[in-house]
């Protein structure tokens, strides 16, 4: 018989649902909601149902947002002649940060996987064709992961952008700053001299 | 070398790794999917290896890990990358987790290295898929029918995946999945079981023969694993869109013909 109250029990299942949370950090969030005061849980409880109420998903470039289209894709000083595309919403924010893009997303919510029986058809590839076919857009950014997986999604969304005189282009492999060349990999410091540029 | 890998964790990765020495076996990367990471690019699908592990008592953990061969030439290529992805796939269903296969191990480095070098064409996975049977025991019986033994004559005979090879015509009647396999199919095949993977190459196949050789093996392979294998369709999927893409391009000549 569990010691635990049912409703605490089933609150740490919850949290121990959610990734990189085990049973362990799973009780200790539970725990902590707990011993807080009840504004703190009624404002978590409202983000938590907001998020699944009130967000939809952009119909230009599938990135998750409070209005379709999207604040990126309404956005009027956006270049709209270069699409990035990533793999999750989440590759967005990260590539806003760096504050050198200034163009537009599509998001394939995926990659292609073929041991994982996951092809073109379960993303939002076929998507972005209709968005290069009106000739404004020049560039496809294709800032897939360094993985087998994400290559062949790149390689595959290539073969159909290329045909249609839309430039394709992907991120550059190398050495992350910062770090030190005696400790970095050879397959990565080997893309890192493959790519090299003038200076 | 890993065959399989899952995202687990923030920043880590569950990598199933077949090696020469323990077989197969899954582990965990720690940190594989922070940039940066030297254990990242390694552990990556279709990179040969040297990886350090420690044994635990769940999961294996990765401590080090070197490349050897990171195949970038046939990573560079979708096609060829995608045949990779399949022998990978092929390997991961039909090894057993801790048993070692050396010489399995040893012709998938091997033909790893072929592609990487000479690309990828249909022959290449079919004399690979026909070595895997062959190391794995399942290798189907060429030379004699494996019902009653009888030594077989240059004629259309059958093949039969759950007889486990080739059969006569008189034991095909009795046997309800047996197909039939033509002569030429059935010297390709002793052919493929003891040559270099170069000879294996220089053998020209008309269409017909090269599709009765892919169902013919398939189905035995099927036999193995009992289950689809997901990569195959999307091999398919390539090559239609391939043919398409050719059709197309040769559509458009007569067009630019008349313009001109």
């Amino acid at each position: 018989m569990s010691t635990t109250a049912e409703p605490i029990a089933r609150l740490i299942e919850a949290f121990s649902r959610l990734p990189g949370i085990g049973p362990k950090s799973a009780q200790r969030l539970a725990y902590y909601v707990l011993q807080s005061s009840d504004v703190e849980v009624e404002e978590l409880a409202e983000s938590l149902l907001c998020l699944k109420n009130s967000l939809v998903l952009c119909s230009r470039c599938f990135n998750v947002a409070d209005k379709d289209p999207c604040s990126i894709c309404s956005d009027p000083q956006r270049d709209k002649t270069v699409v990035c595309v990533v793999e999750k919403p989440s590759d967005i924010p990260p590539m806003e940060r760096t504050s050198q893009f200034n163009g537009l997303y599509h998001v394939l919510h995926g990659v292609v996987s073929p041991n994982k029986g996951i092809g073109p058809d379960d993303l939002k590839i076929r998507e972005l064709l209709p968005r290069l076919r009106d000739g404004e857009v020049k560039e496809v950014i294709l800032a897939t992961n360094p993985t087998v997986e994400g290559e062949a999604t790149a390689m595959y969304i290539r073969q159909l952008v290329t045909p249609m005189g839309v430039k394709a282009t992907k991120l550059a492999r190398g050495l992350p700053y910062g770090s030190d060349l005696e400790y970095a990999d050879d397959i990565t410091l080997g893309q890192a001299i493959n790519s090299r540029q003038g200076f | 070398m890993a065959v399989r890998h899952a995202v687990v964790g923030e920043k880590d990765r569950i990598v199933t790794l077949f090696t020469q020495e323990a077989g197969k076996f899954s582990a965990v990367a720690k940190g594989a999917r922070r940039p940066g990471s030297t254990l990242g690019p390694c552990v990556d699908m279709l990179t040969y290896g040297r990886f350090f592990c420690v044994r635990r008592r769940g999961l294996d953990l990765i401590t080090q890990a070197t490349p050897l061969d990171s195949f970038t030439t046939l990573k560079a290529d979708l096609w060829q990358l995608s045949c990779g992805l399949y022998l990978c796939e092929l390997v991961d269903l039909c090894t057993v987790d801790g048993v070692p296969n050396s010489p399995l191990f040893g012709f998938l480095v091997t033909i790893l290295k072929d592609i990487d070098r000479a690309g990828c064409n249909d022959l290449v996975l079919r004399v690979f898929e026909l070595r895997l049977l062959d190391y794995l025991g399942f290798c189907p019986s060429l030379r004699k029918c494996v019902n009653c033994g009888a030594v077989l004559q240059p004629v259309e005979n059958a093949l039969s995946a759950t007889m486990g090879g080739a059969l006569c015509l008189d034991c095909a009647r009795s046997c309800p999945d047996a197909k039939p396999m033509s002569v030429d199919a059935l010297k390709v095949l002793r052919f493929w079981l003891g040559c270099t993977l170069d000879s294996a190459r220089r053998v020209k196949l008309d269409d017909a023969l090269a599709s009765e050789l892919e169902e013919h093996l398939y189905r035995f392979i099927q036999g193995v694993v009992q289950r689809d294998i997901k990569s195959r369709s999307w091999l398919i999927r390539l090559k239609s869109e391939a043919l398409l893409t050719m059709t197309s391009e040769l559509s458009t000549i007569p067009r630019q013909i008349e313009s001109e």
